[in-house]
Parts: C-alpha cells; structure tokens; sequence
C-alpha cells in the first residue's frame, strides 16, 4: 500500500493511508498515513460494527483534513476483543 | 529497520521473514530515505470528490481473480463503479480470511460508509470508480513502473481531488 501512495503523491495526488504496520511505513515512508490497530482483515473494526467501521472512515478524512506534513498520526483504534492482531503480527498459529 | 513497538518486537522484520519462508526467499521490504510528498487538499474536503483504493482484493465477480499463488504477487488492479453491491464483489487475496470478510465487506471496503459520509456533508461526492489491488507484489518494478502510473491517469479521469487508501 505504501508503494502505491507514494506513486500517487509523487502523480501530484492527495493522498491518506491506513497503516497497520508502522514499521513497514517506517521503511517505505508515504506521506500521510494514520495507524489503525486493528486486525488484518478487519481493517475498519469488527463484522457489523458499523459505529467502529465509520469512526476509522471519519478519521481518515479529519487526518487528510489537517496533516499538513508528513508522517503518521497516532489513533486510538486498538483491537481489544480478542488476541487475532497479537497472534497475526507475531505469526502465531491457532 | 526502526522499531516502534512497545513490546519490543519489529513486526516488519517478522513479516518480511515470513514471506521470504512461505513464497519468496528473495523478498525485501522497498526502503526510501524520504517521505513521498505532502499533496495538501486544494478545496475544502466537504467539496471534494473521494476516491477510494484498496488492496483487499476486491474485484467484480465477472473479472479475472488476482494471482494469489505466485511467488512474485500480483501488481495488477481491478475497478469497479463505487455504486456497485457487495453481492457483485469477490475478494481474492493470500494474506487474510476473505471468506469472514465476506459476510460484511465493510470491514476492508467501506462502501457504505463512503456513502454516508456523501449524504451527511462531511465530503463533497464520491469518484465514480473503486480501484483494488491484492497487496502482496515482491518484484515492484512492474507496480511502480508500469500500475502505479496508470492507476494515476485513471484517479485524474476521476477527477478525483482526494484518494483514501486502506490496506488489509
């Protein structure tokens, strides 16, 4: 994802990410991202929490609103129902 | 590579050894020096046309589905009208359970969230395409060279004035 913003940004493109992996944003640097912890596969929250889903649309759009330099913005999108991010970031089965 | 993890843990290194033992021995992880840059918003967002672009692997149901087998990913994309339903969507992708994301699409392609955010005011309108990739590409030449310039050209046809990406 971060390759394709930075192609868009250097097109002249506007441009805000999700990152899941700051570490990866890190290496690859694209401009503008704003760091969700969720899982992978459920980028913007849970099946059918819809209030979650839109709240992480919401802060996409507030973060390409005001970030007027580049880096990623901190959220407070942490996935606390269960251990499926811990156990996706560290490759652990089960 | 820079760590920031509070447990200590650098999740890229973690990700990248993974891929390079389950598809790729060769893959590494693109690096830069410099951040791409800062394109501010030229109008006020409640006047701006969205774009949205996804690397879940979304695709029309009709289309040809992403390579997800070979060791060099897929750099291709596929687009759909932003008007389309999820019933008329498949996601195709190696990195997550598509089939969970299934039963409610929103949660990597929030279409209808996107639309909401039209009908409350809060952005100008939508662009009339979504673009989809399925996110995992080791040999990036081709992507940056070749997809991500095209990609471009399609965003500008759009008209489009802001591009929101989200990975899975």
């Amino acid at each position: 994802m971060g390759l394709i913003q930075r192609g868009l940004d250097d097109a002249g493109l506007s441009t805000l990410s999700i990152t899941q992996i700051p570490e990866i944003s890190a290496i690859v640097k694209p401009s503008r991202s704003l760091f969700v912890g969720h899982p992978f596969g459920l980028t913007f929250g849970d099946l059918y929490d819809s209030g979650t889903q839109a709240a992480v649309l919401r802060a996409m759009i507030d973060a390409a609103e005001v970030m007027d330099a580049p880096g990623m913005r901190a959220s407070s999108f942490v996935w606390s129902k269960d251990d499926e991010r811990y156990r996706q970031l560290r490759k652990i089965k089960g | 590579m820079q760590s920031i993890d509070i447990h200590g843990a650098n999740f890229a290194e973690i990700e990248q050894a993974t891929i390079r033992e389950r598809i790729n021995p060769e893959f590494t992880w693109r690096a830069f020096d410099d951040y791409s840059p800062v394109n501010q918003l030229e109008i006020p967002v409640n006047r701006a046309r969205v774009a949205f672009v996804t690397t879940c692997g979304a695709h029309l149901t009709e289309d040809q589905p992403f390579d997800i087998k070979g060791a060099e990913g897929d750099p291709s994309f596929r687009s759909f009208p932003v008007s389309t339903s999820f019933e008329d969507l498949e996601l195709t992708h190696r990195g997550y359970n598509t089939r969970r994301a299934k039963s409610d699409m929103n949660v990597v392609l929030p279409l209808d969230h996107l639309h909401a955010a039209v009908r409350n005011g809060r952005i100008g309108s939508l662009a009339s395409n979504v673009y989809s990739f399925m996110g995992f590409v080791a040999d990036t030449e081709p992507l940056l060279q070749e997809t991500v310039p095209q990609l471009a050209g399609r965003l500008r046809q759009d008209a489009a004035d802001l591009v929101l990406l989200a990975p899975t």
